[in-house]
């Protein structure tokens, strides 16, 4: 009885208290991957849903590079944005700059690298 | 801006929160106490604030998603379109805003009462409710709202419940039973909707919380113990003794509703801070 009690009680104090916030869970290329070739689109997935249309993901790279597209959710998980990279996707050093709003309000950002050897 | 605490989303969280408690306990009130002070006068006043919060909240959000100073209508106009949350504030600001330009008749009060239900239920929707999906989101969803109602239909008749007392209104003794009957209703559902929302949240979190968030979470516990102590306090051992002592139990009563309610604002300004704090912080 007194373990339902205080569970009880502390279930009213974290009730809608615990909003988690969106973090890079993973990344397609990974976050510091030295990969051969550039993919066509990147892939990053949160830990929650994100609010698509209120990302923003920017890649820079080296000269030549044609730059990323648009953001879109990936088909059939909220957790995931993909964004294309219009070619060329010469060999060097990639850094994508990702901010986005959870759909629980909070908004994250961050950065994180790849490398196309060539 | 992203990733810090914003005090400005606090203290809208803060404000929008209370107003709507404190709107939908005074409408409730209203309707099971016809005899106590008429709350309809406070109803709209509330409402209107609560419609001028909500604006602001979809504002903050606006800038934090724009990542701006000062957003545009456009941005605003994005959170509150194409994001759940935003659309679920949508609906309180419409239900407010309906409330607040309503009449004041008596026979609106069931009218008030569903208004002032759907300007609290949506919030389920703002905050980790919304990322819920399927059945088991639907069922968050429905614990989250009924969790609001209840705290809205206790705490928020406590000032008019005051009132009540403070005037020495023939009819209290009978009002003070019925609060105790709503009240502890909503307390049953209060505790019963909040077991049910751990268990989804200890399931979300993993375990996985930061000593800073402990903290304020433990915070938030103390206050809310001592409202279910001031409850049970109110309801078995001064309303009792309103029959036997009238004026020692209304001084008291008084006093403890009085506090009951400096705790209630304490633990919704965690409430508030909860919401914005990173868990694993």
């Amino acid at each position: 009885m007194r373990n339902l009690l205080l569970t009880a009680v502390l279930a009213v104090a974290a009730a809608g208290a615990a909003q988690a916030h969106a973090f890079l869970e993973r990344a397609e290329p990974r976050v510091g991957a030295v990969i051969a070739r550039a993919p066509a689109a990147l892939r990053l997935t949160f830990s929650e849903g994100v609010e698509t249309a209120l990302c923003r993901v920017s890649v820079t790279g080296p000269p030549g590079f044609g730059g990323a597209g648009a953001v879109r959710p990936a088909p059939g998980d909220p957790t995931s944005l993909a964004v294309e990279l219009r070619g060329p996707t010469p060999p060097g050093a990639y850094t994508v700059r990702w901010r986005v709003m959870a759909v629980d309000t909070h908004v994250s950002e961050g950065t994180f690298r790849f490398e196309v050897r060539g | 801006m992203s990733q810090g605490l914003d005090l400005a989303i606090v203290a809208v969280r803060f404000a929008s929160f209370g107003l709507a408690i404190a709107a939908l306990g005074a409408a409730a009130f209203d309707t099971y106490a016809p005899g106590g002070p008429r709350a309809a006068a406070a109803v709209r006043a509330m409402s209107a604030l609560l419609a001028l919060s909500v604006l602001g909240y979809l504002t903050l959000l606006g800038r934090e998603a724009a990542d701006v100073s000062w957003p545009s209508p456009n941005d605003v106009a994005a959170i509150a379109t194409s994001t759940r949350f935003g659309q679920a504030l949508v609906v309180v600001l419409l239900a407010a805003t309906v409330q607040a330009a309503m009449g004041m008749s008596p026979g609106f009060r069931w009218v008030r009462l569903a208004l002032a239900g759907a300007a609290i239920a949506p919030f389920a929707f703002v905050g980790h409710g919304a990322d819920a999906a399927g059945l088991a989101g639907g069922v968050l969803l429905g614990l989250l709202a009924a969790h609001l109602l209840a705290i809205g239909v206790w705490l928020g008749a406590l000032p008019w419940l005051l009132l009540a007392v403070m005037r020495r209104q023939p009819d209290r003794l009978a009002l003070l039973e019925r609060f105790g009957l709503v009240g502890g209703v909503c307390v049953l559902v209060v505790l019963g909707t909040g077991v049910g929302v751990l268990v989804f949240m200890m399931i979300a979190a993993g375990g996985n919380l930061g000593p800073g968030y402990v903290a304020t979470l433990l915070a938030k516990l103390a206050f809310v113990f001592g409202l279910l102590c001031l409850a049970a306090i109110n309801r078995f051992w001064l309303t009792p003794l309103l029959r036997r002592h009238p004026e020692r139990a209304r001084q008291a009563l008084t006093r403890s509703i009085v506090t009951e309610q400096l705790v209630a604002v304490a633990a919704l300004g965690f409430v508030a801070l909860l919401g914005q704090l990173d868990p694993t912080m």
